[in-house]
């Protein structure tokens, strides 16, 4: 009998990181840098986005970190996100689930004006057998030059610890293009960027290597590139490549992204097409998986503290061989309640080969996030 | 638009020639890189980061480490290898966070069955004797 049963999973199974929402970019501004201190997007937020936390919550509240109770001086801003979560998934075996997702807190200090430290701490699932070296961490610190202090725009140069610009930088790891797409969950790693943010454009080079220092998620050293041109204040294009090089294969990664806003029905249209040709050593020499994954995301605003996600996936591991690959749909509804506190609702559903290639599997979650 | 949406997933899963013609390389090299790593070592599970249950295999080298080291595979035997009973067992069905092809386990199969090529002999071998 295929069972239900109840688990309750600390850490272990579905644990995540969410950072920005890319769903803003043109419909509210034009680039991640106008809402977050990174020119990567997420975590801390500038003020423009404590202005946009604000805005599109129900109650509002003051959106600052602790509400303002806690003063900061001007050069250090803190933060934090801390996220639970509980829901059904069937993949295809049956569960209900309730686990802890994130709990993270950030800092950013800055020093001679345009130089700052960026760091975020928190714990982590630790590693079996080795649980009291591996319990908490940093996920993310680098140092950052940023050419106009202050600004948005112009050159930002990072190194330290953090996970390269590539593709839409979609908040949810699970989306078909950051699983699949070289941006796996946990998969930052030691590197040196150099990033220009502009209105019309922005460009973000990184060079990376496998961590050196714990147990990683992923085991490549290579480079990644992503470019984003915007000719009209709706409308993006962008191209991406990644090269990535480890003992076991080699993988490399080519793709476009668009986004287009649709002001009169309020509707951003993403899309990310990415083909990746693997190569992993094989004396039959069969051994080099093409693969395509994509990602199509429209979201919309309902009303003005509720925001729906309809995203549909698709990735092939191989495009040589049949019934592997998977397509699934997703749906998730985020609601803003305070400048602080959101509630979402991540459903998925995926087939595999469609229908023909193995069990369906979907799940349904409920998050709780609440941001510092 | 929903129009346009079903004929490009159509299109793209029309893609792949019969499974039954699947002529991937049954070595540990590509099954650890094929099923294992995707399948298995993500993040929050058997990967080198979390090695849930004491077992990785997100790499070469940690998948040989681990199958040696838990007995998961019996070359020549799939259905006696613990590394497929738990794909199909009711209970804590793996993978846990995503449903797994066919066709993929059906590779891992096959690989089992010819002996698990690049694998040294588990019911002797060391950690040490890996790639």
């Amino acid at each position: 009998m295929r069972t239900l049963f109840l688990s309750i999973i600390t850490l272990v199974v579905v644990t995540g990181v969410a950072d920005a929402y890319p769903q803003y970019q043109l419909s509210r501004d034009t680039t991640c840098t106008a809402c977050h201190l990174s020119p990567a997007g997420g975590n801390l937020l500038s003020e423009n986005g404590y202005a946009v936390a604000e805005a599109v919550s129900q109650f509002g509240t003051a959106p600052e970190f602790m509400y303002g109770k806690i003063p900061t001086p001007d050069w250090l801003v803190l933060g934090g996100d801390l996220r639970g979560a509980a829901g059904y998934l069937k993949t295809p075996e049956n569960a209900i689930a309730a686990f802890p997702m994130q709990i993270e807190l950030y800092g950013a200090a800055t020093f001679a004006k345009a130089f700052s430290l960026h760091f975020n701490f928190g714990p982590r699932p630790s590693t079996v057998g080795n649980e009291a070296a591996t319990s908490v961490w940093s996920r993310e610190h680098y140092f950052m030059w940023q050419q106009k202090p202050g600004e948005n725009e112009g050159l930002y140069v990072r190194a330290g610890r953090f996970m390269p610009v590539f593709g839409l930088r979609l908040a949810e790891h699970t989306v078909y293009t950051r699983r699949y797409g070289g941006t796996a969950l946990f998969a930052d790693t030691y590197g040196v960027a150099a990033e220009y943010i502009d209105p019309k454009f922005e460009a973000h080079v990184t060079g990376f290597i496998k961590d050196p220092i714990i147990d990683s998620v992923e085991h490549y050293s290579g480079g990644a590139a992503y470019m984003e041109y915007r000719p009209t204040e709706t409308l993006a294009i962008g191209a991406e490549a990644m090269a990535e090089i480890s003992k076991d294969d080699k993988r490399y990664r080519g793709g476009v992204t668009g986004k287009l806003y649709v002001e009169p029905a309020d509707l951003l249209v993403q899309a990310e097409l990415q083909f990746v040709n693997q190569l992993v050593d094989s004396p039959e020499g069969r051994g080099a998986p093409k693969a395509f994954v994509g990602y199509l995301l429209l979201t919309r605003m309902l009303g003005e503290f509720m925001m729906v996600d309809v995203g549909v996936g698709h990735y092939d591991p191989n495009v040589r061989i049949g019934e592997n690959e998977r397509t699934g749909v997703d749906l998730n509804l985020h609601y803003f309640t305070t400048s602080h506190i959101e509630l979402v609702l991540n459903s998925r559903y995926e087939s595999i080969g469609l229908g023909k290639g193995g069990d369906p599997g979907a799940y349904t979650i409920l998050q709780l996030h609440y941001r510092l | 638009m929903h129009r346009t949406v079903l004929v490009a997933a159509l299109l793209l899963a029309a893609c792949g020639v019969d499974p039954s013609e699947d002529d991937r390389p049954r070595t540990l090299d590509y099954i650890t890189s094929a099923v294992l790593k995707p399948y298995c070592g993500n993040a929050q599970c058997h990967s080198s980061f979390r090695q849930e249950a004491n077992r990785a295999y997100d790499t070469v080298t940690k998948a040989c480490e681990t199958i040696v080291a838990q007995q998961d595979v019996i070359p020549g035997d799939p259905d006696g290898s613990f590394i497929d009973q738990v794909l199909v067992r009711t209970v804590k069905r793996m993978p846990y966070d995503q449903p797994m092809p066919e066709v993929d386990r059906a590779l891992l199969r096959d690989w089992i069955m010819i002996g698990a090529p690049g694998l040294p002999d588990p019911s002797t071998a060391t950690a040490e004797d890996c790639p």
